[in-house]
């Protein structure tokens, strides 16, 4: 059966998704303890589900790789040890499927070309099952076979009626049918799973979870659980789920007689065992969904936020409005709605909030591939999984993160002959970590290998002409070492060979300033290098201040401005090219915003200095702009289409009155003008 | 193309424009909205024919400069409308002359095949229609602000209509 309907194709890419993701970790887990058979339980399951749905939905080859990766785990749940290889290979088909899942939702057509993966998973399959032919000898003395299922369910379901009598709660039988011409049985069955955990807990599932093929549960689907409400919320809970015909529950407490009534249930085939197995998960399955959320999409949420964004700019508007006129009771209702406004905005934030542990999860595996590509030997430890943040900072920090890691692989951490020489333990540490410090949210990578040599650091400099020698002599190490966020400094390959380390600092530097946050690196050879970023929490909501020049209106973020000074046109001294201003005794550089932006001068005599940071806390750069306004928290709304990309608007803002602002981003106008004046 | 996908097979609505004294339709399914054009902040460093951001009821959008993409190089403003197209569900924003009325033309009367009156690059102009003595370019929107032609160079942006006097027999 064919099904293309988009609900359906929907429900299965979701599905999918989940399945991919739970098999990328389990096989993570798996090459760490290859002993854990809970483990290959999870992943023949989900190996499973996949073949299934993806047969439904008509995806053939899909169907066909899935089908081969479940053979594999078959296999090693008879015993069979997967080799590293094995692993390597599976986590390529993973992402093979995945691939074309992407391919499914973005409706590209046509079957990849899957044939490959399964001639070797064919192969490296034989290979051990070579090495232990033994599959079935432990479980050799099977009675006969339904004794032993029945054995199993009533031993499981005996468990569970003792548990529930002592916890006050009733055990049931729940006897389901879908109508006949249902489609996507196996799916319902797991929504219907799913629902249960909400009253329920499920004790045993026939066919079990793991097995929950069109064909079975055509003739049914059974369940055993406990619960302490009564039959009819649960039979109201089953109902819930659309194509449910019939739903009988019924007090259980002999599960002997109950099974007895029902053989034909019992798979056909001789697999009685994967019920066995399978018990253990479907309550894992029971515990984890038990908490009560709803899912939203993304873009919905953006919607709400961009409400209330304009509600903010509105009450705004009405704040300014009412401070001019003195009726009580509008002041009062003025105060309210402000209060008012700011719950709820501190409420849509809230919800906006995603843990790490969605960029950090991609991470294990990343780490696993570089470091076997590298010949060494690396343990991730992964701390603050749980620390939220805002979904624009979320989706943000995932390359930068990337690149840091990749440093750490190929140039922190050294190969084991190495660390054991230096008396290091063989295996590497690399520590990511997330904590929340105010509204900010600090990032740190931290690896225990060789360090940054800041005399590498002085070489690939002088190669590279960023300094004379006599530069860097004055220098201090911190200012040494921080040269490497300069842009152009790492990217050239000699350059990392030489200085050790280095690849895309400048990229990370540059995103992370871009976002409004900092980058600080520590670092001491021969004993580890720790990066570590901070990043304000949101980026929807940010404090600027708003300034004129050129006759136009623009927003900086505040977190970007250092101070504020008025200056006359006579105090700018002129150093050959650049211009420049004393401020305390240090000599500042200034330029013209409006030369930034290829504006015309608007020939105003006095201005005012706005000082800025740029990327690193130490270096500032003053702007010149024609007048200060004030500073007001905005509302940053990402540029689409052909603006998507212009290097040095982050974005625009809507103001109470209407008018349209553009937020700047400095530090990367400077780097275009710097770019600009190197080419000419 | 999909977009047209929705009419009767006879027939075609358009919406149409002026530009510099030239009249322009466009699918009215590609059209969201309507509205007047006033307070357009400039970009800097944006694609020459992008005239910068407008508010529209709380979203930020991109206006598109439809002379500067068709290489007009008449500096008279004269835009009063801004018609709102939805491309990857991002709005954008065409500024155009003026906006005139919504047409339901015979297919018969459109030309689909019109390699002998244009030469364009960006694959905007999909055909001419014939609306009493008046001819109508007919523009795919979307491929007018589509990322390929935001990728063109400068020298190919734009296309030359020659629009003949006399319609063909």
């Amino acid at each position: 059966m064919t099904l293309n309907n988009d609900q359906y194709r929907q429900l299965f890419i979701e599905e999918a998704k989940e399945h991919i993701d739970t098999l990328t970790k389990s096989m993570l887990i798996l090459e760490k303890q290859p002993e854990n058979t809970e483990v290959v339980n999870m992943l023949f399951r989900s190996a499973h589900t996949l073949k299934g749905s993806s047969g439904m939905m008509g995806f053939k080859d899909f169907q066909e790789l899935t089908h081969a990766m479940e053979d594999v785990f078959d296999d090693m749940r008879k015993g069979s040890k997967p080799s590293s290889n094995l692993i390597t290979l599976l986590l390529e088909c993973v992402d093979a499927l995945s691939q074309r899942l992407e391919n499914i939702q973005n409706q590209v057509e046509g079957e990849i070309n899957f044939e490959q993966f399964k001639c070797k998973l064919q192969a490296l399959k034989s290979q051990f099952c070579a090495v232990e032919p033994e599959p079935e000898k432990n479980k050799s003395s099977k009675p006969s076979a339904i004794e032993s299922m029945l054995a199993v369910v009533s031993k499981v379901a005996n468990e569970a009626v003792e548990q529930a009598e002592c916890t006050g709660e009733k055990c049931f039988a729940v006897d389901l049918r879908f109508s006949a011409d249902c489609g996507f049985k196996s799916i319902r069955a797991g929504m219907v799973l799913e629902r249960m955990t909400e009253v329920a807990k499920v004790v045993e599932s026939v066919p079990a979870n793991g097995e929950l093929d069109e064909e079975k549960l055509s003739q049914g689907f059974k369940l055993i659980v406990t619960s302490k409400f009564d039959e009819k919320a649960i039979e109201n809970c089953a109902r819930q789920v659309l194509e449910v015909e019939q739903v009988s529950v019924t007090p259980f407490d002999g599960p002997v007689s109950s099974v007895k009534e029902e053989p034909v249930v019992l798979p056909p085939e001789n697999n009685y065992l994967i019920t066995i197995e399978d018990k253990t998960i479907t309550k894992v399955v029971a515990e984890t969904h038990a908490a009560q959320s709803v899912r939203v999409k993304f873009d919905q949420l953006d919607k709400l936020m961009n409400l209330v964004g304009e509600l903010v700019i509105n009450k705004i508007a009405l704040i300014q409005v009412t401070a001019d006129n003195h009726g009580d009771s509008l002041k009062r209702i003025t105060e309210n709605i402000d209060r008012l406004t700011a719950d709820l905005q501190d409420l849509v934030m809230q919800v906006r909030m995603v843990p790490v542990s969605q960029v950090f999860d991609r991470f294990p595996r990343l780490v696993r591939d570089l470091s076997l590509k590298k010949g060494k030997r690396i343990d991730l430890l992964m701390e603050g999984r749980d620390i939220e943040v805002d979904r624009t900072v979320l989706d943000e920090i995932g390359e930068p993160l990337i690149h840091l890691l990749r440093n750490s692989i190929d140039h922190g951490i050294e190969i084991p002959e190495e660390r054991a020489k230096k008396g290091k333990d063989e295996t590497g540490k690399i520590r990511l970590a997330a904590h929340r410090n105010g509204n900010h949210v600090i990032l740190e990578v931290e690896d225990d290998g060789s360090g940054i040599n800041p005399e590498s650091i002085k070489k690939a400099a002088l190669k590279k002409g960023f300094a004379t020698e006599a530069d860097l002599e004055k220098m201090s190490k911190d200012k040494l070492i921080n040269m490497i966020f300069q842009p152009g400094f790492s990217t050239a390959k000699d350059v990392t060979e030489t200085s050790g380390r280095g690849v895309g600092m400048d990229v990370v530097k540059t995103k992370i300033s871009a976002l409004g946050g900092t980058v600080n690196l520590d670092t001491q050879i021969g004993k580890g290098t720790k990066t570590a970023i901070k990043l304000p929490i949101t980026l929807a909501i940010i404090q600027a201040i708003l300034i004129k020049d050129a006759a136009q209106t623009f927003a900086l973020p505040t977190s970007q401005v250092s101070e504020i000074v008025r200056v006359k046109k006579n105090d700018v001294k002129s150093l050959g090219k650049i211009n420049a201003i004393l401020l305390r005794d240090h000599v500042v550089p200034i330029v013209h915003l409006h030369e930034l932006l290829g504006l015309p001068d608007s020939g105003e005599d006095d201005f005012e200095l706005v000082i800025t940071y740029l990327g690193t806390e130490n270096t500032q750069l003053g702007v010149v702009v024609d007048s200060v306004l004030r500073q007001q928290d905005i509302l940053v709304k990402s540029l689409n289409g052909p603006l998507a990309k212009i290097k040095g608007i982050s974005g625009a803002t809507i103001l109470g009155d209407g008018q349209v602002v553009l937020v700047l981003d400095v530090d990367q106008f400077v780097n275009r003008v710097l770019k600009n004046s190197e080419v000419q | 193309m999909a977009s047209m996908g929705q009419q009767s097979s006879e027939e075609m609505q358009l919406l149409t424009f002026t530009l510099d004294n030239v009249f322009y339709g466009v699918n009215v399914h590609q059209v969201r909205e309507v509205k007047n054009f006033e307070g357009v902040t400039p970009v800097p460093y944006a694609p020459n024919y992008v005239k910068g951001v407008t508010n529209l009821r709380g979203e930020v959008i991109p206006v598109i400069d439809l002379r500067k993409r068709f290489g007009i190089t008449d500096k008279t403003e004269e835009t009063t409308n801004i018609m709102i197209i939805v491309q990857d569900k991002h709005p954008i924003g065409v500024m155009v002359d003026s906006v005139m009325e919504v047409l339901t033309l015979p297919k018969k009367d459109i030309e689909t095949n019109p390699d002998s009156l244009i030469v364009d690059k960006s694959e905007a102009v999909i055909g001419v229609a014939k609306h009493e003595s008046d001819l109508i370019i007919l523009l795919d929107l979307m491929k007018v602000v589509s990322k390929e032609a935001t990728n063109m160079k400068e020298e190919n942006r734009g296309f030359q209509i020659k629009v003949q006097t006399q319609p063909k027999a």
